[in-house]
């Protein structure tokens, strides 16, 4: 679903990201780690086609995201870490401004909004506009309209950052929902327990390298998730 | 705690100038020299025109003993100037800013937060005030008679002269930051008053050629009570005519004063209005059946939403919708007021139909709706970015809500001017065709100069609305492209070959200009956007 090939990308002399390769197949939650600056949001970003790299080869469900940027952006849905919206729009102005985008018909759109803005308790909220709403509700509504288009493949930069415990669990199932489906969810986070119990597959970066990948069994062995990131800091250090 | 918040918001304030992109590059050395030209050629082209105005004065008044009197009006009109240009960037910059919940968060004085805004509220201030007072210096030095005592109370005085405007700001900042977070449809009351205000103002503009003779007829009497009813500018003036210590320590006065109360009053409520969250009552989501559309017109809608939903926007970027709409108005009621104001600007023998022709095209270059609009995405830039939007259709978006916002207005302007003049049909076709030329013009080169010129970091929407530099180059653009051909017909041809001649040519140039931008908007454009992070 998601094939990374040796991608590199700089900022002026920093390189952000350095070789760096991961494949995500259909149904796998892959989990991606690493400290602070290690390359994590240059990577996601750099796979929805938002910031442009200067090496390597990114496919979406086998296409190009360099030569084929709208083919892939309309397999995937991104949601940013920190959730700024089109504040003067209201919330269900935002989200009917994302169906015409992906041409969502009027019965799906009016389905899909319902359904998903009752799983965030978000309905009653949607006439008011963006401005009024709190960090946790514009997150939730970024999800809605992330998932407002069926996506094939979740590309998520710290997706439980500001979701109350309730919205927490119900993205989780939703993430679990589209897996099963033959989709496949790519996320960053920095709550490795979170990481520990909902991934198939982790990949963890350090100064934009991997170092380490695999199915989350064989990269925690026996240990805990938390205890292989710090002694991997640590040998690196 | 005081210097560190000046110094961020002065390096904010340069850095906006200076600087660019999301790193923050630094300006090339040309860039850097574009600018200096830039604002020198506003200075130059502000600066002759306001001096021609004062040029006027000067001479009767000083023949007539009145010198005090002209220094006293510059203080008056600099005073008037400068509270027009900061009243509402006051209450953007004081109680809208986006940093303000952070800084609270911070252990920082609220008294220190408002002092610190204050500061560069004073900046805005004292350059408001160098348009009329540089102009209105020179003359008088030019004039003459200048002494050194003159200069230097000139200067003296010109320090103080920013406080009671500023005073008068804060205080407009003040309650229109009260009125605002009271009322429901915040947009539409801040956009009332602001025009209102600017009516008012363009009312007084309008009549000048008439106050002006009176000013030089009446001298004595506007002397007189110049002395009673505005005694801090009287004393203004002689401190800088006269010399008088005495006058200069009692217009220091008034001009401080006044500031410390207002000061006072505003830091007693100043947390209080930042962390009132009164707002309108909740609006309940009716789930009514929803409406299909088509992604280019969902670009469009977001682009009109954001227009229609801010009153800095609207108001800086659609102003000369305002002036063009009034145009046939100001034509319909005084059917004389073409005449005054082509014999004002020395073209008294000049057809009225080339001098109308040349103010609704002037009046077009005035709209900057797109100027702004790709820096507006801000942060949120990355729901652009991450759709399956190509940049061509982001781009157009931009430049399809400029022609939706400006040309229905403009057109209708255009052709009930060319009605109510009369104009033969291929005049009045070329009345038409010329500013709507202009205003896909200046759409399609605001989105490219501000691509070029991004800014996605400000703290308040008026920054690359009023300060992006993507929009003053447009600005000038725009007025370059009429000024050049209106100068070259009347400088250089003389008239000659007719107007509707000549105007055809700059309709087929215009189109052409046209043609080549949006070209560039496609091939650069695309690339420059797809380079383009938040």
């Amino acid at each position: 679903m998601l094939k990374i090939m040796n991608l590199s990308k700089s900022y002026g002399d920093k390189k952000a990201v350095d070789n760096l390769s991961i494949h995500i197949r259909p149904g796998e939650i892959y989990g991606f780690i690493g400290h602070n600056g290690a390359g994590k949001t240059t990577t996601i970003k750099a796979c929805c086609g938002i910031l442009r790299f200067d090496e390597g080869e990114i496919l979406v469900g086998g296409l190009s995201v360099r030569e084929q940027p709208l083919e892939c952006k309309k397999l995937i849905a991104y949601l940013p870490d920190n959730p700024d919206l089109y504040e003067f729009m209201p919330g269900i102005r935002y989200l009917n401004f994302i169906a015409d985008i992906f041409g969502i018909e009027k019965a799906q759109r009016e389905e899909r909004i319902a359904r998903l803005s009752d799983s965030f308790e978000m309905t009653g909220d949607l006439a008011q506009p963006i401005s009024a709403y709190s960090h946790g509700m514009k997150q939730k509504l970024a999800v809605i309209g992330a998932m407002l288009h069926e996506p094939k493949l979740l590309v998520m930069d710290e997706p439980f950052t500001g979701l109350d415990p309730k919205a927490a669990f119900t993205l989780k199932g939703m993430m679990r929902s589209l897996c099963d489906g033959g989709g496949a969810v790519f996320f960053s986070t920095h709550v490795l327990d979170v990481a520990e119990r909902l991934c198939d597959k982790v990949a963890i970066i350090r100064r934009g390298r991997l170092a380490a990948e695999g199915p989350m069994d064989e990269v925690k062995g026996n240990e805990s998730l938390e205890e292989v990131f710090l002694e991997l800091e640590e040998k690196n250090a | 705690m005081l210097e560190a918040l000046l110094k961020t918001r002065l390096q904010a304030l340069f850095a906006q100038l200076f600087t660019f992109g999301r790193a923050g590059k630094k300006r090339s050395a040309g860039m850097k020299l574009l600018i200096a030209l830039l604002v020198l050629y506003v200075i130059a082209s502000l600066g002759f025109s306001i001096g021609a105005m004062f040029d006027m004065l000067y001479v009767p008044y000083r023949d007539a003993g009145l010198r005090v009197l002209y220094h006293a009006m510059c203080a008056l009109a600099a005073f008037m100037m400068s509270f027009v240009g900061s009243v509402f960037l006051a209450q953007s910059m004081l109680y809208e800013a986006r940093d303000n919940e952070m800084l609270l968060s911070l252990p920082i004085k609220p008294g220190s937060i408002l002092l610190s805004r204050t500061a560069v509220l004073l900046l805005f201030v004292f350059v408001f005030q160098q348009i009329i007072l540089l102009p209105s210096a020179a003359v008088w030095l030019i004039h003459g008679p200048v002494s050194f005592t003159g200069i230097f109370m000139y200067l003296l005085t010109s320090l103080f002269l920013p406080l009671p405007a500023l005073a008068l700001s804060l205080l407009g900042g003040w309650l229109l930051a009260i009125i605002t977070q009271r009322v429901r449809h915040k947009t539409l009351v801040v956009t009332l008053l602001s025009l209102l205000f600017l009516f008012a103002y363009f009312a007084v503009f309008t009549q000048l050629p008439r106050y002006l003779n009176r000013l030089i007829a009446s001298g004595e009497q506007i002397a007189q009570a110049f002395q009673k009813a505005m005694f801090p500018a009287w004393h203004y003036g002689l401190a800088v005519a006269e010399g008088s210590i005495a006058s200069l320590l009692l217009f220091a006065l008034t001009a401080v004063l006044p500031l410390l109360l207002v000061l006072y009053v505003i830091s007693k409520s100043y947390l209080r209005i930042l962390t009132m969250k009164r707002g309108a009552p909740k609006a309940v989501y009716s789930g009514r059946p929803m409406k299909a559309g088509s992604m280019k017109g969902a670009l469009l809608k977001k682009e009109l939403q954001r227009f229609f939903s801010c009153p800095a926007y609207m108001l800086n970027s659609g102003l000369g919708l305002v002036f063009i709409l009034a145009l046939p108005v100001l034509l319909l009621v005084n059917r004389g007021i073409l005449d005054q104001m082509m014999a004002q600007f020395s073209l008294a023998g000049a057809a009225p139909e080339t001098f109308t022709l040349l103010i609704l095209t002037m009046i077009t270059a005035l709209n900057m709706v797109s100027a702004p609009s790709v820096s507006l995405e801000g942060k949120a830039f990355w729901i652009l970015k991450s759709l399956p939007v190509s940049p061509k259709d982001a781009l157009l978006g931009k430049v399809r809500a400029h022609l939706m916002i400006c040309l229905p207005p403009v057109l209708l302007a255009c052709i009930a001017t060319a009605l109510i003049q009369g104009a033969a049909l291929p005049l009045a076709l070329l009345m038409i065709l010329l500013p709507a030329l202009m205003t896909l013009m200046s759409g399609l080169l605001g989105v490219l100069l501000n691509l070029r010129f991004p800014k996605f970091d400000w703290t308040h929407e008026i920054e690359p609305v009023k300060q992006g530099i993507g929009t003053i180059l447009t600005l000038l653009a725009s007025f370059l492209l009429v000024a050049g051909p209106a100068a070259l017909y009347a400088l250089v041809l003389r008239g000659k070959p007719g107007l509707v001649v000549f105007a055809t040519l700059a309709a087929l140039f215009y189109s052409a200009v046209c043609g080549l931008l949006y070209l560039l908007l496609r091939r650069w454009g695309t690339k420059a956007y797809q380079d383009l992070t938040a």
